[in-house]
């Protein structure tokens, strides 16, 4: 009975573990994504166009590290993953208005040299 | 005995009741609402088709969290991933469109290079328009093309000009891109950008034109040395200025490669 109780308690830790440990190495994959996203973000144009949603998501991805370092791992995943949409958001927004930006310049400067035409 | 089976068979299906309808989730709802607003969008669905489709995987996701009566933390967080990925696909669509929209110019001034130089007298043998012809034919496509004895005339119609203005329509300026291009790469070429008025209008019109040709061209990195610009008034129709037809057609700047 004795041995039976160690040989379940065993099981019940080794199953403890093996959970734990998938569930650390999932959140750890999705805090290196989210770290990726983040600071492909940062190195973007989102910095000057879209700060607010870089905003966000450096602050998702901090809390993400702090949940993982307290053992908080389903928290820590899912802020990272958090995380990414908003870094990614961050980016795309900012892409959006620079193309937006530069298509007016273009728009622009083909105007104002044929007004300059017009007048000369 | 039976009514006590059949009140058990009334609770259990009440109680089954209880458990399929899952209180209704906010956050999912409005995931959906995004998710719909974003393929409802023609512009998203045929310019971020692939960002569309990771909204919906994202959605689904979170519809099977809350079906399997996940924890509500799950289903607000997959909805919340949701939300943004339908906001992901809008935003890639709108960028998408204005990389379309943005005039040729853009994409000729990041590809811009120093031209190659050709040595002027490497052509005297055979007509220099000749040498070039099939590349020259790939760059006017459209543009009426004729063959005269001091060169290649190339007409820009009223495609490119209203009545009584001397702006160029940005809609029709790819045809000249493509000219601009095949002189930038051929800076041994000389050209003569002649304008021409239809008649009705002041002949002021026929220079304006012929400049606004030429400061494109410019523009567009071809040499400014290598080209002139002429007025010929209404001196020179090509058809009756009678017509409105006619009167469209005489309506044109002449580009002349010359031999």
């Amino acid at each position: 009975m004795r041995k039976l109780l160690a040989h379940l308690a065993l099981a019940a830790l080794s199953g403890w573990s093996l959970a734990c440990a998938t569930s650390n190495s999932s959140t750890t994959r999705a805090v290196s994504q989210a770290e990726l996203a983040v600071s492909e973000a940062a190195t973007s144009e989102a910095a000057a166009l879209a700060p607010e949603d870089l905003q966000l998501a450096r602050s998702k991805l901090a809390q993400a590290e702090q949940a993982a370092r307290s053992g908080n791992q389903e928290r820590a995943r899912r802020l990272a993953e958090q995380a990414l949409v908003d870094a990614q958001l961050a980016e795309v927004k900012a892409e959006s208005e620079a193309a937006r930006l530069s298509a007016r310049e273009v728009e622009t400067r083909i105007d104002g040299f044929q007004r300059t035409l017009i007048v000369r | 005995m039976k009514t006590k089976l059949s009140l058990l068979a009334a609770l259990g299906s009440g109680l089954l009741l209880v458990a399929c309808a899952t209180p209704a989730n906010r956050n999912l709802q409005r995931a959906q609402a995004d998710y719909a607003a974003a393929a409802n969008d023609p512009q998203v669905r045929s310019l971020a088709p692939s960002a569309l489709q990771d909204a919906q995987v994202a959605l689904e996701r979170a519809e099977l969290a809350q079906r399997e009566s996940r924890s509500r933390e799950e289903v607000d967080h997959l909805s919340y991933l949701a939300s943004k990925r339908a906001e992901i696909a809008r935003f890639s669509a709108r960028r998408n469109a204005h990389v379309a929209s943005a005039p040729p110019v853009v994409v000729v001034e990041r590809t811009l290079e120093p031209a190659p130089v050709y040595p002027r007298t490497a052509t005297t043998a055979e007509s220099r328009v000749e040498l070039l012809s099939a590349e020259l034919a790939a760059a006017l496509q459209d543009l009426r093309t004729r063959r005269v004895e001091r060169g290649l005339v190339v007409s820009v119609e009223d495609v490119l000009f209203e009545p009584e203005r001397a702006t160029l329509r940005s809609d029709a300026l790819a045809d000249l891109a493509r000219l601009a291009d095949f002189l930038h790469r051929h800076p041994e070429l000389e050209v003569q950008i002649e304008g021409h008025s239809d008649g009705t209008e002041s002949d002021d019109l026929s220079i304006a034109r012929a400049r606004v040709v030429e400061s494109y061209l410019v523009m567009r990195g071809v040499e400014a040395t290598c080209i002139t610009a002429h007025a010929h008034g209404a001196a020179d129709p090509v058809a009756s200025s009678a017509s409105a037809v006619g009167r469209a057609q005489n309506r044109r700047v002449e580009i002349v490669v010359l031999d």
